[in-house]
């Protein structure tokens, strides 16, 4: 009697606050959040299906989705890719350089870096990059310590606009902006 | 003309003697009268019944002569009672015995009515001799009791008897309350069936509808519609059921596919138009393709349905209803307006 009393509880509790945290309408409501360590930057994912990649660490994430062999004209090995990081020694503008130029030698065809305005009023750069069904959607923004970046490969469309969603989400944790673009 | 002497005078005596003796024996004859051993009356030797209780007086009668009986005594005074003169105060029964009954068939009260002219009236007087009297002297024989038999015996038996009867009826009483008991539930169980079919009559054991909400997500209103089907179970004034539901949720280019299985519970007035209020409570599955991959997430879901099932001929009902729905997957919730309209058969 006492298991089926604590069942009935929980049951109850369950339902009473079924919901009670998050607002269902923020498109975040079922995301996760990733924190850097230090608090440099921060990003919001969806598990599943993203889960760390084993070259993964607390200060370079790495997140894949549907890891599969057959794809690997990327070396990416996996449907969707993204990975976060800092650089504490290259301004914006170098950082933002480098991969675009990292990208033009693997074959892609980059747009040229453009600003990239944050939906909460920050400013970044931003580096577009396609090669056949892969895109590449590169977004940076200066930090105290640098800065920091955040990098999405896909395979494929990106048809119910989750990339966006998620590279959207991403913003550094002591902000500062394109000062030194 | 002469007339030749003749022994006149021996003729006449002869005569005369002859009529007084014929007299002599007819007053004789006449004055003999019989005594009923039964009532005691007197009666006329030609009476050869007593009228009074069927002895038949040549047998067993008493001849007794008018005014004496055999023993001597005076039977006039004998018979005639204390109150004689009261009984007969005109005087015509001076010089006669008084009967001790009234003859029923003078004045008495003692005539059956319930026997009719046609029967035998012999055999009915003996009937009734044998009803009053009921003793041997009416003709009647006792039973024939066992040597063996006493008096303690004879009422063990009655006891016995008494018991079994006693038994018997206790039984018969038994089952007649077990009788009745049955017919009243049986009587209940009718006005039960009666009364659910009643209330059955005015909501639908199954419906099929359409649910409209909204679960939004960013600028997305999230609009959900869906098929539901309703199940209930207990169509009384406590309506009892389970609801299905299937919705597509739009979200941009993006569909989630939304189960929920429900079970509902509230109140009701069955009638023509039956408003309802019912609570509901489930579980569900949504499937949202998300970075390419379906995702599964489990739905809780409660709420409360306000609406009223409207009669559509004989076979049909159109239920609307609009409801509040709080569903919740993870820790996120979304508060819903809904509205349905169903078919019930």
């Amino acid at each position: 009697m006492r298991l089926f009393s604590r069942i009935r509880e929980w049951m109850i509790l369950l339902f009473l606050c079924s919901g009670c945290g998050v607002d269902g309408t923020d498109p975040f409501a079922l995301f996760d959040t990733w924190h850097h360590p230090d608090n440099l930057f921060s990003f919001a994912y969806l598990s599943p299906p993203w889960m760390h990649h084993g070259d993964s660490t607390d200060t370079h994430p790495v997140m894949v989705v549907q890891v599969y062999d057959e794809l690997t004209e990327g070396n990416m090995g996996s449907r969707m890719r993204l990975e976060a990081w800092s650089q504490p020694d290259m301004a914006i503008r170098e950082l933002s350089a480098e991969r675009y130029r990292f990208w033009k030698r693997a074959g892609y065809q980059v747009s040229p870096v453009v600003s990239y305005l944050h939906f909460d009023g920050m400013e970044g750069l931003e580096v577009v990059a396609r090669f056949s069904a892969h895109h590449v959607h590169e977004v940076f923004f200066r930090c105290h310590a640098g800065t920091v970046a955040f990098s999405m490969w896909v395979h494929g469309d990106d048809r119910n606009g989750d990339a966006a969603l998620l590279l959207s989400s991403f913003r550094p944790g002591r902000c500062g902006g394109a000062d030194d673009l | 003309m002469t007339y030749e002497p003749v022994e006149t005078r021996g003729v006449v005596l002869r005569g005369v003697l002859g009529f007084l003796g014929i007299l002599l024996w007819t007053v004789t004859v006449s004055a003999t009268q019989v005594r009923c051993p039964v009532c005691h009356q007197l009666f006329p030797r030609e009476v050869e019944v007593c009228p009074h209780d069927g002895t038949d007086l040549k047998i067993l009668g008493r001849v007794e002569q008018r005014g004496k009986s055999e023993d001597g005594t005076d039977t006039e005074a004998a018979d005639a009672p204390e109150d004689s003169t009261a009984s007969d105060p005109d005087g015509t029964r001076q010089g006669q015995p008084v009967p001790k009954y009234q003859r029923h068939d003078i004045g008495g009260a003692r005539k059956r009515m319930d026997v009719s002219p046609e029967d035998d009236v012999g055999d009915v007087e003996r009937r009734d001799r044998l009803l009053r009297l009921k003793d041997a002297r009416a003709g009647w024989t006792p039973p024939t009791v066992d040597a063996g038999s006493s008096s303690d015996e004879d009422h063990r038996r009655r006891q016995e008897a008494l018991l079994a009867e006693y038994g018997t009826a206790r039984e018969q009483s038994a089952a007649d309350r077990q009788r009745r008991a049955s017919q009243q539930d049986l009587e209940k169980e009718r006005r039960r069936r009666e009364r659910d079919a009643l209330f059955s009559a005015h909501v639908p054991a199954v419906s099929m509808g359409s649910r409209l909400f909204f679960m939004g997500e960013g600028d997305s209103p999230g609009v959900t519609p869906g098929v539901e089907v309703d199940a209930n179970l207990i169509r009384t004034n406590v309506r009892v059921g389970l609801t299905s539901f299937v919705g597509v949720r739009h979200i941009g280019n993006r569909r989630d596919l939304l189960f929920q299985e429900n079970i509902a519970l509230g109140i009701q007035h069955p009638w023509h138009l039956s408003p309802f209020l019912l609570f509901r409570a489930g579980l569900g599955v949504m499937l949202s393709e998300r970075f390419g991959e379906q995702n599964a997430y489990l739905v809780r879901t409660i709420g409360v349905d306000v609406g009223m099932d409207c009669r559509i001929g004989k076979m049909l009902m159109l239920s609307p209803s609009i409801g509040y729905t709080r569903l919740a997957v993870s820790a996120a919730g979304w508060d819903t307006v809904s509205l349905k309209v169903s078919v019930g058969f």
